[in-house]
């Protein structure tokens, strides 16, 4: 009983067609709609072998996606919308839509790379460690490591400096709300809420910054060369046991 | 847009009397709802509306049963000479119950039905088509998520079937009766010792019909014969 005509049975076409996102239904439907001119639904139906049932809601998909239009007599007729002028509607759409998706891919990566760069840099097999002390050369390894070590704070921070320039790019990194954080330096920044200042005399020649009561890392700074040493307590003496365990220290 | 003709475009029933209190018949490629409690000949009417279609005017006519088996359908109908059988032989009538069969219909789902519906009318290329009866619809309806607009959305697929529609229902005051483009009521009802029949034109869109509820008859060999006297029933 249904009649194919080889347009609709056309495998580039169908495939072209399910590339721009038309259903199986929807290309046949298509394609017996540009086969037969103005045509209704149930004719659409025996040509195409779209079930009856299923032919009206494949064919307001088509109207949506700018393929057809419908006249408003009963039963309701439908008719191709100029090719080109579809075709070409429907392929910036497909831009603009894949575009929306990329720029919320890119948004939502930007979101992820903080925390996968700092799982990164915390298993990084090139870090100098011995028994729980590291030493870490450059300002930016120094900060990837602060970074690293900001994931398990959770009660308070304390930084020692006279380098104000550092103690403001420090809190940068360390700053959250309801995070205790206390400055000990001989000079006071300004612009800074919530933090305690303690004006005390301190040495010029390091910045200590204690990371709750686990982590300690010393900068020095010579000649704008940025070196520091980091050491956990914990690790220290799971190193000192382990050494103890292999017969060594 | 002829969209107004259309409208008005009536086909004749052909069932004697009736076309004449319906002010010519029912609207074309409508749906008509006829309801009436049981034995008031709903079917009966409905059966003669497709014979006559094939007799008088060469339009072809399915009956589809929804509750009773198309044998005993046929058999019942056996006393008024119609000649179903050779019809049905000709391919322009066709009695059928649903794929499933009439045991298990909770097989099916809406859209199964309107398949079977739309496929079925195909066959015999249908003008006129029956749905016997709605109420066993409603097991199906009832098993979907929204019930009135699956309702609705069957209403208007077999609506756009380029048929002339009887709906049977045997209960009053449903949705359909606002869905229908017409709404035919048929009684049997109890007067002194005796029953009356009677049938009303209740709403037929469009159209100016009798306002009055008719004498009915179902006679052996002829069928339904509508009478232009009203009936009152509290006599
Ligand atoms: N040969 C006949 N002559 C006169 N009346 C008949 C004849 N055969 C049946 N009838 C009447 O028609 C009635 C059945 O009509 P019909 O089956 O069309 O009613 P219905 O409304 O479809 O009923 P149901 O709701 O049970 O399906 C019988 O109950 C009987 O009164
Ligand atoms: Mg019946």
């Amino acid at each position: 009983m249904i009649i194919l005509a080889t347009i609709i049975i056309d495998p580039f076409i169908s495939e072209v067609l399910s590339s721009i996102n038309l259903n199986e239904y929807e290309r046949k439907a298509y394609l017996s709609i540009l086969e037969e001119g103005k045509v209704v639904a149930r004719n659409i139906s025996r040509k195409s072998g779209i079930p009856y049932a299923k032919v009206y809601q494949t064919l307001d998909a088509l109207i949506d996606k700018g393929f057809i239009l419908k006249d408003d007599g009963r039963p309701k007729k439908f008719y191709a919308i100029d090719p080109k002028t579809s075709f070409t509607r429907r392929l910036e759409f497909l831009e603009r839509e894949w575009r929306s998706q990329q720029s919320l891919r890119e948004m939502n990566v930007e979101k992820i790379l903080p925390s996968l760069v700092l799982l990164f840099n915390e298993t990084k097999p090139q870090q100098k460690t011995e028994g729980g002390v590291w030493k870490i050369i450059g300002l930016e390894e120094i900060f990837n490591k602060v970074d690293t070590l900001m994931i398990s704070v959770s009660k308070r921070i304390l930084i020692t400096s006279n380098n104000s320039k550092l103690i403001n790019q420090l809190l940068n990194r360390v700053y959250r709300p309801n995070l205790e954080i206390i400055i000990r330096s001989q000079k006071i920044p300004e612009n800074y809420k919530d933090i305690t200042f303690i004006k005390i005399p301190v040495s010029n020649s390091s910045t200590i910054c204690v990371i709750d009561e686990y982590a300690m890392i010393t900068i020095f700074e010579v000649k704008n060369n940025y070196t520091a040493v980091l050491t956990k307590m914990n690790e220290m003496i799971k190193s000192y046991l382990s050494d103890i365990e292999q017969g060594g220290e | 847009m002829n969209r107004e003709e259309n409208d008005l475009e009536k086909i004749k029933t052909g069932i004697p009397g009736f076309d004449e209190i319906a002010g010519g018949g029912f609207i074309k490629n409508r749906n008509i709802l006829v309801q009436g409690e049981a034995g008031t000949g709903k079917s009966t009417f409905s059966m003669q509306y497709l014979v006559e279609g094939i007799r008088q005017y060469n339009e072809n006519g399915l009956f589809i049963s929804l509750e009773y088996d198309p044998i005993f359908l046929i058999e019942d109908m056996k006393a008024y000479n119609w000649p179903i059988n050779e019809y049905t032989r000709e391919n322009k009538l066709s009695i059928v119950a649903p794929k499933g069969g009439l045991e298990n219909p909770s097989n099916m789902n809406v859209d199964d039905l309107i398949n079977f519906i739309f496929e079925e009318t195909d066959k015999v290329n249908a003008k006129r088509l029956v749905i016997d009866s709605l109420n066993s619809l409603e097991f199906i309806f009832s098993k979907t998520e929204n019930y009135r607009k699956e309702m609705i959305r069957f209403n208007s697929l077999i609506g756009d079937l380029e048929c002339t529609t009887l709906l049977i229902s045997e209960l009053h005051n449903n949705i359909y009766t606002y869905l229908s483009h017409g709404v035919i009521n048929l009684f049997y009802t109890k007067v002194g010792a005796n029953r009356l029949r009677g049938i009303e034109v209740r709403k037929m869109r469009g159209t100016q019909h009798s306002s009055y509820t008719h004498a009915m008859l179902i006679q052996d060999s002829t069928g339904i014969e509508v009478l232009p006297t009203e009936i009152d029933f509290n006599l």
